[in-house]
């Protein structure tokens, strides 16, 4: 199930590279196909000898009966083949799709977190139910239907040559024309420059839509509608110019095509008229050509638009692969045992994908046991550091270590078991607030309901219709964001790790769960080595050590009265915070 | 289907019209050679063919060829006009029928659901419709004109040809509602995957950083194979019955050849019309399999359809006059309101806000403050009960010139991908360059604007990705500000900003609420102490209403927050171990 060999392949290349996971299958179904179009063909070849039986001087009806019987039962054989061809390429398909969903979700578990937060989930739903939907319809629709459209011509044109090889060649003409003029056209430079145009005209209305969905309530305020919002109808009405160039530019070789199909019988008509009335062919091989030699070559032109699927089919894969082949986070070689649980950066640097540095030469000590926080304005590092801290990362220079380890040679399961996160946003799963709380983790009631307590969600919980037993979500409750926050908590509290991360801001958003969660919050940071990620400055007034961060760099360490000394930025944000704690609105 | 199909082509009925015209013109040049084709088998069954007849039969299917060009190109231009200008309008239509839904729509449905309909069931409709129109048209003709051909040259033989179509369809209708059944299924399995999906990438960092990847794999795990197995089924049930469809075409061929022969063998049939039923008899099955091929993402297209048409058929918020009123002092008068349908989110509330004052709404998470403003703002219909302006039931006003009488600050920003300038001008697109500086500086942004690259017209990328939420909420301000509203409606939550930012957005929510009737959503009691009238609310109900003073001399709910958030005010974090430099 696993990619060893990420090398990269892509159209209809990588789409074979897929279908190759139930290749036995789909030969199969195949090969079935194969079965279904010869047997189809009998009662064509019958109906030569059935109309060569009736125009003999002395018709045999007889054998004509007979011929009409094996007819219909290689009609019902080919059905039942093409049925069991169908349900072999869909399970194949099926289980093709299940597997790269599968696939998808572990790698998603594997990638790290980083990667997550800046996708929406949304997409990455999207990557999974309809891209990968997608490939369903190449595996189990383009793959037989291209056997099929190949084999009934093939097999048809051979029988033709096998009777009259010159009425055969003939009868090929329409599709020689076809193949060499119509891609010609259609792959010009012009036509593949309006074509990418189109293309763009196409993205740039997608994404006029999806800002005019998603800002919904701001268009409504002001007073937008689709009719006025450029970015929608200036973008819906380019497209629609678009497509009349494109459409302009191939009706014509679009008509001449279609032209030529219907018409496909005339250099048969043609030829076998010269050579009937000259004795060269024989009547029933002249009405045979009229009639086969018509139709067969159509299953083929059903292959042409197995390109626009490939193409259609491609960007899903493309964004697929994106997730399939992104990097890892490292494998530890030679992992390690911590001593303790002090931290330590040295001379960290740490940027994100594609951005700029977010953490520049950072270093400072955490002794075990402390406390510390980490301050500055929005956007100076103060998460990252956190993060790092919790491994969601990996910094690109210098090391950060626990317990004089690095934390690259600890394994992540290990790293997880030693940090606790209590995050600033909430998460619930559709679950029983029980499960909520015990994460899957080797704990017993007695000390959920403990964990619960000190995090003072006991009470609420209780008046609840079933306890601990609630679902959250559909089909049951929905928690304040307060609940919430609590529930978090006493997560937290029943990991009971060595180490904690807490972001303070939105604890205590919510007048009424400010005080309930403090005393819960004081209780479970003693003992631990604990980095606080600071909002409200008094809050950590009396941390151990505070950190001041100002863009990715460190601009002051230490205690309050230190820093209120010598950190002019600290001074700054420290009167800021004082005044904005005395804001009050007045009018007028 | 067909219905569905009815109501779309209303959009555009001339050019639907002019599609068709084409389609039938083109028809007949399509169907012509097999008309020519037995034309030419009947005088190869004359005693003494004439050979030049048959030059000239091929003759004039060359001419036809030549024109057919030409028809088919007006043809295929036509139809595609159509099918884009179908898409094209119902793009535009969906975007302003959504604008027009009341906010309590985009709360019942997903906006990720919502934009997919606009984009990606208009873009099935535009690709299938245009692909398959036709065929289908093709096929409708050329079997209603070789059916009556047939019925002239022998109706016996006909008759039975025909008799298979009500029996073809039959097992149609049936696959149909085989699929339409499992079909059911399939839907709830995709979005189970779909939602647990969601929920294991949203969850992300809360299962790794509890180690259980594993638990909650297993639910996805489970719900993927669910969804694969209803998959597989709803390809194996159907396929049978759509199968049997195209047997009975064959069999029935193969009967009418049967019958034939013996209608030949009791001489009532000669050669040459039993040999034009063997060709066109086939000709007459060969476009309703193509139907069937096309059946199954006809039905793909139908629920696109179905989506499309339930959206525009969702209803607007009505309203009766049209006119602003002309004070802005707000009432609620027993209102009771609900989301859902049942449980009540507020309670018979009434209050009054005189024009120019500010009111405060204070209460616990959950108690219905957001749901007050989102009613002022008419993002909602109260269900009992009125909300009015200037005296005026906003119910009768419509939704447009609520808006206009609003400005909103909240916590959640929305930029467009866009410059900064645009992103402040859409508070009054026919505001001067000065005008949108003005409001810039009045919101505390001219500073950061002219840090930035560009300046003004600086991108701010999507979603406003480029700045700082602080800065995110000082443009959205600056937009209020450009938009002068009587009415401003504020969220005051700045838990997540860093105390410089948060004092900027104080100054510029200082400037903006001049002159103005000002509701607050209040989260710190301390920035709502000046308020004319604080409302606090509890579980839907008004508990207390009062000002500062008043409320603290009661003694009740209120003061009892205050002093929580006094004391959590200062709150500190304690350790055992003394504060000290390491």
């Amino acid at each position: 199930m696993k990619n060893n060999t990420p090398k990269k392949k892509s159209g209809v290349g990588r789409l074979l590279e897929l279908a190759g996971q139930k290749r036995w299958l789909l030969a199969g179904s195949g090969f079935l196909a194969v079965l279904h179009v010869l047997l189809g063909m009998i009662p064509y070849a019958l109906m030569y000898w059935i109309i060569q039986s009736l125009l003999m001087p002395q018709p045999e009806l007889a054998l004509v009966h007979q011929y009409l019987f094996w007819a219909a039962v290689s009609v019902l054989i080919s059905y039942v083949l093409l049925f069991a061809s169908g349900m072999a390429s869909h399970i194949a398909a099926f289980n093709i799709l299940y597997t790269l969903r599968m696939q998808m979700a572990e790698k998603v578990g594997k990638l790290p977190l980083g990667y997550l937060n800046n996708r929406n989930s949304g997409e990455l739903k999207k990557i999974l139910s309809d891209d990968i939907e997608r490939i369903e319809n190449f595996i189990a629709h383009g793959i037989p239907d291209f056997i099929k459209g190949l084999t009934l011509p093939v097999f048809v044109l051979l029988y033709l040559f096998f009777i009259d090889w010159r009425m055969a060649l003939i009868s090929c003409l329409p599709l020689a024309i076809i193949a060499i003029w119509v891609p010609l056209v259609f792959s010009s430079p012009k036509n593949k420059k309006v074509m990418g145009e189109y293309h763009r005209a196409l993205e740039a209305m997608n994404a006029g839509i999806v800002e005019f969905v998603r800002a919904m309530p701001v268009m409504k305020i002001f007073g937008q509608s689709a009719d006025s919002f450029d970015k929608y109808s200036g973008t819906v009405k380019r497209f629609d110019r678009m497509v009349l160039t494109w459409m302009k530019r191939t009706a014509t070789p679009w008509a001449v095509f279609m032209s030529f199909i219907s018409n496909a019988m005339l250099p048969v008509l043609l030829l076998g008229t010269y050579l009937y009335f000259s004795n060269g062919v024989s009547l029933p091989v002249f009405l045979l050509f009229l009639i086969l030699g018509v139709g067969y070559i159509k299953p083929l032109f059903a292959l042409s638009n197995l390109g626009s699927q490939v193409s259609m089919i491609n960007h899903g894969v493309q964004r697929l692969d994106e997730v399939l082949f992104n990097q890892d986070q490292e494998i530890v070689l030679n992992a390690k045992e911590v001593k303790n649980h002090s931290i330590e950066f040295e001379e960290v640097s740490f940027h994100y994908e594609n951005q700029f540095k977010a953490l520049e030469h950072v270093s400072f000590q955490i002794p075990q046991g402390t406390v510390t926080a980490l301050v500055g304005p929005s956007g100076s590092g103060k998460s990252t550091i956190g993060q790092l801290i919790a491994g969601f990362w990996a910094c690109q220079k210098g090391r950060i270590l626990m317990g004089g380890v690095d934390l690259k040679n600890i394994p992540p399961e290990d790293l997880m078991k030693k940090v606790s996160f209590v995050f600033q946003d909430n998460f619930l799963f559709q679950e029983t607030i029980y499960e909520n709380i015990r994460m899957g983790m080797d704990k017993g009631e007695a000390e959920v309901i403990a964990a619960a307590q000190a995090a003072q969600c006991h009470g609420f919980i209780g008046s609840l219709p079933k306890g601990y037993q609630t679902r959250i979500g559909e089909g049951g409750v929905h928690l304040s964001g307060g609940e919430q926050q609590r529930i978090q908590l006493a997560r937290a509290i029943l990991k009971n790790a060595p180490v904690l991360v807490l972001d303070e801001a939105t604890a205590f958003s919510d007048p009424d769960n400010e005080s309930k969660i403090l005393d819960a919050f004081n209780q479970l940071i003693q003992n631990k080595t604990v980095i606080v990620i600071a909002h409200r400055l008094s809050t950590i007034k009396e941390a151990n050590q505070i950190i001041v961060l100002e863009e990715g760099q460190i601009s002051g360490k230490g205690s309050h009265e230190s820093l209120i000394k010598h950190c002019g930025l600290y001074q700054k944000m420290w009167e800021a915070h004082q005044r904005a704690n005395e804001f009050e609105i007045i009018l007028q | 289907m067909l219905s569905n199909l009815l109501y779309i082509f209303r959009i555009a009925p001339g050019a639907v019209r002019k599609s068709l015209f084409w389609e039938l013109l083109h028809g007949i040049f399509v169907a012509s050679p097999t008309g020519m084709l037995l034309l030419i088998i009947w005088e190869l069954f004359e005693p003494e063919p004439d050979q030049r007849k048959i030059w000239w039969i091929a003759g004039i299917m060359g001419g036809m060829l030549l024109l057919q060009f030409y028809i088919a190109s007006k043809t295929l231009l036509a139809s595609n006009q159509m099918t884009f200008q179908l898409s094209n309008t119902l793009r535009l239509k969906l975007g302003n029928h959504l604008q027009r839904l009341s906010m309590g729509y985009f709360k019942k449905r997903d906006p990720g659901d919502l934009a997919s309909v606009v984009l990606q069931d208009v873009a099935n409709f535009e690709t299938i419709f245009g692909h398959t129109v036709g065929n289908i048209a093709g096929a409708v003709f050329a079997t209603l004109t070789l059916s009556v051909f047939l019925f002239a040259v022998d109706w016996r033989l006909a008759l039975l040809l025909i008799a298979a179509l009500p029996l073809g369809y039959l097992f149609v209708k049936i696959a149909n509602w085989v699929i339409t059944k499992q079909g059911a299924k399939l839907v709830l399995a995709r979005n189970a995957t779909g939602a647990r999906f969601l929920e294991y990438v949203q969850g992300i960092r809360f299962i790794k950083s509890y180690g259980m990847t594993g638990a909650h794999f297993k639910s996805l795990e489970r719900a993927m194979r669910d969804f694969k197995k209803a998959s597989i089924r709803t390809e194996a049930l159907p396929g049978p019955f759509v199968l049997l469809a195209a047997i009975i075409f064959e069999l029935f061929f193969l009967g009418m050849v049967g019958l034939g022969v013996g209608y030949f063998e009791t001489g009532t049939l000669s050669i040459p019309v039993l040999i034009a039923f063997l060709i066109m008899g086939y000709r007459l099955y060969e476009p309703l399999k193509v139907v069937l091929v096309d059946y199954v993402t006809l039905r793909y297209m139908n629920i696109s359809l179905t989506r499309i048409i339930d959206l525009l058929k969702a209803e607007e918020q009505e309203w009766e006059e049209d006119c602003p009123p002309e004070h802005f002092d707000i009432a609620f008068d027993h209102v009771n309101f609900s989301y859902t349908g049942d449980e009540n989110v507020l309670k018979g509330i009434s209050f009054y806000i005189p024009e120019k004052s500010m009111v405060a709404l204070v209460g616990p998470s959950g108690s219905g403050k957001t749901t007050i403003a989102n009613l002022i703002a008419r993002f909602w219909d109260a269900q009992q009960g009125s909300v009015m302006i200037g005296g005026i039931d906003i119910q009768l006003l419509a939704p447009h010139t609520v808006y206009q009488m609003i400005s909103e600050v909240f916590q959640e920003v929305y930029l467009f991908d866009d410059t900064v300038y645009n992103n402040i001008l859409i508070g009054n697109p026919k505001a001067s360059k000065e005008q949108v500086w003005q409001a810039a500086k009045a919101a505390q942004c001219q500073e950061f604007i002219r840090s930035l690259p560009q300046g003004m017209e600086t991108r701010v990328g999507e979603g406003g990705s480029r700045l700082s939420g602080g800065q995110k909420q000082r443009v959205s301000i600056a937009r209020a500000m450009l938009k002068d509203a009587p009415i401003v409606l504020l969220d005051e939550a700045t838990a997540s900003l860093d105390p410089e930012n948060e004092v900027y957005i104080q100054r510029a929510i200082q400037q903006l609420v001049k002159d103005k009737t000002v509701v607050v959503i209040a989260h710190k009691l301390q920035t709502i102490k000046n308020a004319n009238q604080i409302i606090v609310l509890d579980q839907g109900r008004i508990k207390e209403t009062g000002d500062h003073t008043y409320l603290m001399e009661v003694g009740g709910l209120y003061t009892q927050l205050w002093n929580q958030q006094q004391k959590a005010q200062s709150w500190k974090i304690k350790t055992m171990m003394p504060a000290n430099e390491i």
